[in-house]
């Protein structure tokens, strides 16, 4: 769900850049050095999402992990999500780099309410709070993923209204997917390693 | 799917000997110039200097066609897309939508200024190794964190890539088939749980490991860049190259 080289125009990926200097200058001053291995482990994580596959009647979908990188990172998502792009693009020519600013934005900020989805578990003392939160954190950021995705192509000229539309509606899917398999990993991580997802760094007490 | 980015890095070429510092800022340089294109016959140009570089560089075709496959996969919907969605179509309809072929140039400009683009990106990764590049990109003044942060994640892909197979090949062995319902989905989050957990493991032992012998975050190597004289010249064809391209997209009115 890149948006690939050439779709944008000048003043949509200068935009685009703008935005995501100030957040990552942000998410990079809240990142500590040693939540460095963290931050990197969770990046490469995103970076190789796309090559889990799930099923989807006659087709499958890929992962693409946005709302879990939210989740475990706080606010570092962003950065980290601009890195595993930064890498997409060069490595494999998903994306590309004058997107790079647009693109990080579009999975980058909803990763960033996803945290704060998640973060609303605490006000509710339910048995399932991790699992419900996380999915709902996780099906929304895809959610809002798509409704950026439609708008930066929607901005770049009224002749891409039409893929914008198109590219919402191929969401849907991934969404309730995305959801599903958040929810569960959180709720596998608050019985196995529930430090995880407490937003701090691990140390070496840890195990 | 294989980072092997590297494969090529040792060739040697114009654009191999190319000081990567200097290599990397005009790579960029030229890309945004190529992002900023409108008319087709400057795109087409610009597409012509990528395939030079191309060949300048003696990287295999088929390095550079491989790569163009997941950018082509997301732009030739749109040679049908746009010009049955465009507003303003006339004349021929498709069902119930009108035909527009000035949909067509858009898509092309699209994706001649894609394909351009992207060739750039595979010539600028592709004729160093990746470590270089990443040094040059610290000289470069790209903050050490995010250097750091690329550094490890790069070094980690590849485990988890093998982790990922290995992990497959033990869910197979115990007959598990991937199929639309609750349970593949349960399963699949508890992979991805699993990987999160060993991962993180290793890599704050890998992390504790390198602190313990001495690591501070600053990339050190045996040997250091030395801009020579041609470094300067290739740059200053490429920038006057773009300025002329920019220049010509502006001001040539009379061109589509």
């Amino acid at each position: 769900m890149h948006i690939s080289e050439g779709v944008l125009t000048p003043q949509v990926w200068v935009g685009g850049y703008v935005v995501a200097a100030g957040l990552a200058a942000f998410s990079l001053k809240k990142m500590r050095t040693d939540e460095l291995p963290k931050v990197s482990v969770i990046t490469a994580i995103f970076f190789v999402a796309s090559l889990i596959h799930v099923p989807l009647g006659p087709t499958s979908v890929h992962l693409l992990l946005l709302g879990l990188v939210g989740v475990v990172l706080g606010t570092s998502a962003f950065i980290s999500i601009m890195v595993g792009l930064t890498l997409h693009a060069l490595l494999f020519q998903h994306g590309g780099i004058t997107p790079l600013g647009a693109n990080a934005c579009m999975m980058g900020i909803p990763a960033l309410i996803a945290y704060g989805i998640f973060n609303l578990r605490k006000n509710f003392s339910m048995k399932y709070g991790e699992a419900i939160f996380g999915a709902i954190a996780g099906a929304v950021a895809i959610f809002l993923a798509g409704i950026c995705l439609a708008l930066l192509l929607a901005l770049s000229g009224d002749e891409f209204v039409g893929v914008a539309k198109v590219a919402v509606l191929a969401h849907i899917p991934v969404m309730i997917i995305e959801g599903a398999v958040t929810g569960f990993a959180a709720s596998f991580l608050t019985k196995v390693k529930p430090e995880i997802l407490d937003g701090r760094a691990l140390d070496a007490s840890g195990y | 799917m294989h980072p092997d980015i590297d494969k090529y890095a040792h060739l040697e070429s114009p654009v191999h000997r190319w000081d990567p510092r200097v290599k990397i800022f005009c790579m960029f340089v030229l890309i945004l110039t190529i992002a900023s294109l409108y008319k087709l016959p400057f795109i087409a140009l610009s597409l012509s200097l990528s395939v030079v570089l191309l060949l300048l560089s003696h990287l295999p075709l088929s390095f550079v066609t491989k790569r163009l496959i997941p950018v082509s996969l997301f732009l030739l919907p749109f040679f049908v897309i746009i010009p049955l969605t465009m507003p303003g179509g006339g004349g021929v309809k498709v069902l119930m939508f009108s035909w527009n072929a000035q949909g067509l140039l858009i898509a092309a400009r699209v994706y001649l200024k894609a394909i351009s683009i992207v060739m750039l990106i595979v010539i600028m990764m592709g004729t160093a190794s990746f470590a270089d590049s990443l040094k040059a990109m610290e000289r470069l003044k790209v903050p050490s964190m995010v250097v750091q942060m690329i550094l490890f994640t790069y070094r980690y892909v590849f485990v988890f890539l093998m982790e990922i197979r290995r992990m497959n090949k033990a869910m197979a062995a115990r007959n598990f088939v991937k199929k639309t319902n609750l349970h593949t989905v349960r399963t699949i989050g508890n992979f991805v749980g699993v990987l999160l957990v060993r991962s993180f493991e290793k890599a704050e032992h890998i992390y504790q490991a390198m602190l313990s012998r001495g690591y501070d975050g600053v990339l050190r190597t045996f040997f250091d860049y030395k801009i020579v004289t041609w470094d300067y010249i290739k740059a200053a064809m490429m920038v006057s190259f773009c300025i002329l391209l920019l220049i010509g997209d502006k001001f040539m009115w009379f061109v589509l």
